[in-house]
């Protein structure tokens, strides 16, 4: 069945050249298509990718591609980041120089916590805004014909045999919007609307999906924000064990030990949830697939199904997760490529009715 | 001669002895026959349908000669020659159209043979498995190839425990991330010992470069990188009739 399209295909039209566009823009424009690129443009296919990507994503990039984050969501990354702003500049500008000018050598506490929100913060932007692992569009195009129609078979499920000393069959299937058959393991993002190599999940707190370029991130997000949480802890009670009087000398302290009360179960249950989801070798997708539920999967018992990936042990299984390599960026927001590029061309949907 | 759809139901349904084949092809009745340039399409039989096993080359703009000139032939990704295999990108080292569950059809030789024409700018294809990469590498030179981008891909940055990972997962978690982001230019600072090993890339170059095996047949090997790893693409010149 032909497929309908929405918007017009891409074409020669596309190879319009840097030049051509640089000459019809000012310096200024495109000093703030650096800043921010907010829409692609569905003309210019040609020079570094983060002009490109936006065409085909949802995806906006910062400073030539250097951070990105996803449009259309709520802003819940800017309520994290002052979750993890403030409680430092109140512990700065009220207890540090107290537990400093001590005499009982509690300045190594006050590094400590400052070397670990250092590394959260870090941590986070880089959750946040990198490559979560970006798998290229329109690799595996089918035909030309009936505007880049679907073949029928490119809807089936495709079992393929494994390794003797696996336990079952492979399953793979075509992604209908990026045109490509997927690797194990990966998904398409409907949010970012980009298919992600070993997809765990989007995470609407950093507005980013969590991938295998960015899992080790998020992990060195969640473990170094429980520790700075602890450190503040300890920080705040020693101040609060030295001075004398009542708690109106030590309001900021207070406050500071409520925050961390209220603040640390969420990384650290996060953190335990995938140390366990990481040794029974299943993502949150694979785990959100298996319990058949929309719930929070956090507070979910761990069901430990059968399962190709599972190395046998829950040490290498955790290994084998936590520590993957990041491997290359196929798709990435700095590199150049030429005009007319297919993978960041948009090619008409698939009708509403076909199967996605 | 069965075609793909029957060829998944058999796997699908009978999980214990699944069969590996190019999941790329797929196969389509209603086409040109050979022969007049001004014929008119028809629907053919189950076993006279064409088994499309070259695709457009996404390589190349659209509006390009290359493009018009040009095909692709993809050698799937494989999943049964080692366990790591589903971690580390891993390619079929078989011909396309030699694979277990391969159509085969009335071609006993294993070469392309051309049924027909199909697709926007009327491309020859045969009714089986075989795609035009058997008429430019034999098996054993594909399997060679192969075989050794395999190999690359095993060595370079998919190893778990190796000292260049386990030292970025270290260093990366002593300074939240920061090591990645800066480790590639730095190193490169450093001398070509701590760079990022390029010896895929560099092997790639000298087949696709005059002399290279490749080159001297005409056709080109699509850097893994470039095709995010999904396949490995060949880019063989446009059959002719």
């Amino acid at each position: 069945m032909p497929l309908v399209s929405r918007r017009s295909t891409q074409s020669e039209s596309t190879s319009i050249t840097k030049e051509d566009h640089a000459g019809g823009a000012s310096r200024t424009v495109l000093f703030f298509r650096w800043l921010v690129t907010l829409e692609g443009d569905q003309d210019i296919n040609e020079g570094k990718g983060y002009i490109s990507i936006p065409n085909i994503s949802n995806y906006i990039f910062f400073f030539g591609g250097r951070l990105r984050t996803v449009k259309g969501c709520k802003p819940l990354w800017l309520w994290v980041l002052s979750l993890i702003v403030c409680p430092m500049v109140l512990f700065s500008i009220f207890e540090t120089h107290k537990l400093w000018y001590t005499k009982n050598g509690y300045k190594v506490l006050v590094i400590f916590f400052y070397y670990f929100w250092i590394v959260t913060f870090i941590s986070f932007i880089r959750t946040a805004t990198s490559d979560p692992g970006v798998l290229p569009r329109n690799i595996h195009l089918g035909q030309l014909q009936n505007n880049y129609q679907i073949p029928q078979e490119y809807y089936n499920l495709i079992t393929l045999p494994t390794h003797s000393s696996v336990h079952g069959d492979i399953t793979i299937k075509y992604c209908p919007s990026c045109r490509i058959w997927r690797p194990p393991r990966s998904s398409h993002c409907s949010t970012c609307n980009i298919c992600v190599m070993v997809h765990d999940h989007h995470c609407i707190w950093v507005n980013n999906c969590i991938g295998k370029r960015n899992y080790r991130f998020f992990l060195i997000f969640l473990s170094s924000a429980v520790f700075s949480l602890i450190f503040l802890l300890v920080n705040c009670a020693i101040h609060i064990a030295r001075e004398s009087g009542g708690p109106r000398n030590y309001p900021v302290a207070i406050l500071l030990i409520c925050y961390v009360g209220l603040t640390v179960w969420y990384p650290a249950i996060l953190f335990t949830y995938h140390v366990f989801m990481a040794g029974t070798q299943q993502t949150t997708r694979e785990f959100l697939k298996s319990i058949g539920s929309k719930k929070n999967p956090v507070f979910h018992r761990v069901i430990k199904e059968k399962n190709i990936f599972d190395n046998g042990s829950f040490l290498k299984n955790l290994g084998h997760l936590m520590l993957e390599p990041r491997g290359p960026s196929f798709v990435s927001a700095r590199e150049r490529h030429e005009a007319g590029d297919w993978r960041f061309m948009n090619l008409s949907p698939v009708h509403s009715f076909e199967k996605i | 001669m069965c075609d793909s759809s029957q060829k998944e139901d058999h796997s699908t349904s009978a999980s214990d002895s699944a069969l590996f084949f190019n999941y790329h092809e797929f196969s389509f009745p209603f086409y040109k026959e050979l022969g007049s340039e001004d014929a008119i399409p028809k629907e053919h039989d189950e076993d006279h349908k064409l088994c499309i096993t070259h695709f457009p080359n996404v390589y190349a703009p659209r509006g390009s000669a290359e493009f018009q000139m040009t095909r692709v032939v993809r050698v799937p990704r494989r999943f049964d020659e080692s366990r790591d295999s589903l971690e580390i990108p891993q390619f079929s080292t078989q011909l396309p159209g030699s694979e277990p569950a391969a159509i085969v059809g009335d071609n006993s030789s294993g070469g392309f043979v051309r049924c027909g024409r199909y697709d926007t700018g009327d491309h020859v294809f045969g009714c089986s498995s075989a795609s035009p990469l058997s008429e430019l590498l034999d098996a054993a030179e594909l399997a060679e190839v192969v075989r050794r981008v395999n190999e690359y891909l095993r060595r370079e940055g998919y190893e778990v425990y190796g000292w260049r990972n386990l030292g970025g997962v270290v260093l990366d978690a002593v300074t939240g991330g920061l090591w990645s982001w800066a480790s590639g230019p730095l190193l490169a600072l450093c001398g070509p010992m701590f760079q990022e090993s390029r010896a895929l890339e560099q092997y790639v170059a000298q087949l696709n470069s005059p002399g290279g095996l490749l080159h001297e047949r005409g056709v080109r090997l699509v850097l893994p990188r470039r095709s995010g790893c999904l396949s490995l693409d060949f880019v063989v010149p446009r059959p002719a009739e």
